[in-house]
């Protein structure tokens, strides 16, 4: 099981839109953006890379969107600085049967 | 409707079809809202509540592909990120307001890479329109007569 160094967000906002699409509300990081993507495996954590070394860790995602997250196949970052848009990008999610991170040494 | 601030028709639209999520380990068990209830809750505890529209334009500006660099600019999201903050009870004057309207706008500009220019020509004529409604948008009674246009 591969040891994940990324920092877990403790407070974020996942947002349904009207047609059904989803939003990812976080602090912005400000990292650079390569190929950005989630990788889920439908439970209450998920990974969101910015790019291949930097990340961050979705931790304890709300149940009640939790299979609607699993469903989807491409996300909408909305990273802000306090009331301020910072950056929107897409993320695509990918969606797996068990996450192979180490999450048990969360701070 | 939201009664706490007056907001464009679309903005409206898309908070009274949106659902939030709190998540991570801070919000661990609250309960989801719509985005209308977020943002009455957001404007009666006197905080966020441009926040909140500001994620509205940031979901605006992703759903158009206007998002990285370039001009981005909503026109409806902006007002209503102004409007909202009218609702503060600490502003007391229009210059106040007007000044923290610039601020809003400049800080809007500079986070999105925006055209400056294009923007506060399009605030311009958002003021005039805002002018002409200045008593209702000034009135201690906003809460109350709000119907959600401008």
């Amino acid at each position: 099981m591969t040891k994940l160094d990324f920092t877990p967000l403790n407070n974020f906002m996942i947002a349904e839109g009207p047609r059904g699409e989803l939003y990812v509300f976080m602090e912005a990081k400000d990292k650079d953006l390569e190929s950005p993507h989630i990788i889920y495996d439908g439970k209450d954590h998920a990974v969101l890379f910015m790019n291949e070394a930097d990340g961050v860790i979705l931790d304890d995602i709300h149940p009640d969107i939790r299979k609607k997250l699993a469903n989807s196949r491409e996300v909408r970052i909305v990273e802000t600085i306090l009331e301020d848009v910072r950056h929107t990008y897409f993320a695509d999610l990918k969606l797996v049967k068990q996450l192979d991170f180490d999450f048990t040494k969360l701070s | 409707m939201i009664k706490d601030f007056y907001i464009g028709k679309g903005l409206e639209k898309m908070l009274e079809e949106s659902r939030f999520y709190p998540s991570g380990k801070k919000n661990k068990g609250k309960e989801a809202m719509s985005g209308k209830e977020i943002a009455s809750t957001l404007v009666r505890g006197g905080v966020g509540a441009a926040g909140i529209a500001a994620m509205a334009v940031g979901a605006e500006m992703v759903e158009k592909g206007q998002y990285g660099k370039g001009l981005v600019v909503s026109a409806a999201g902006l007002s209503a990120a102004y409007l909202a903050t009218l609702n503060k009870e600490k502003l007391k004057s229009v210059r106040g307001k007007l000044k923290l309207h610039a601020k809003t706008a400049k800080s809007f500009a500079r986070d999105t890479g925006g055209n400056i220019k294009n923007l506060f020509s399009k605030i311009d004529k958002k003021m005039a329109s805002w002018k002409e409604n200045k008593p209702r948008v000034v009135s201690s009674g906003l809460n109350r007569n709000s119907k959600g246009g401008r």
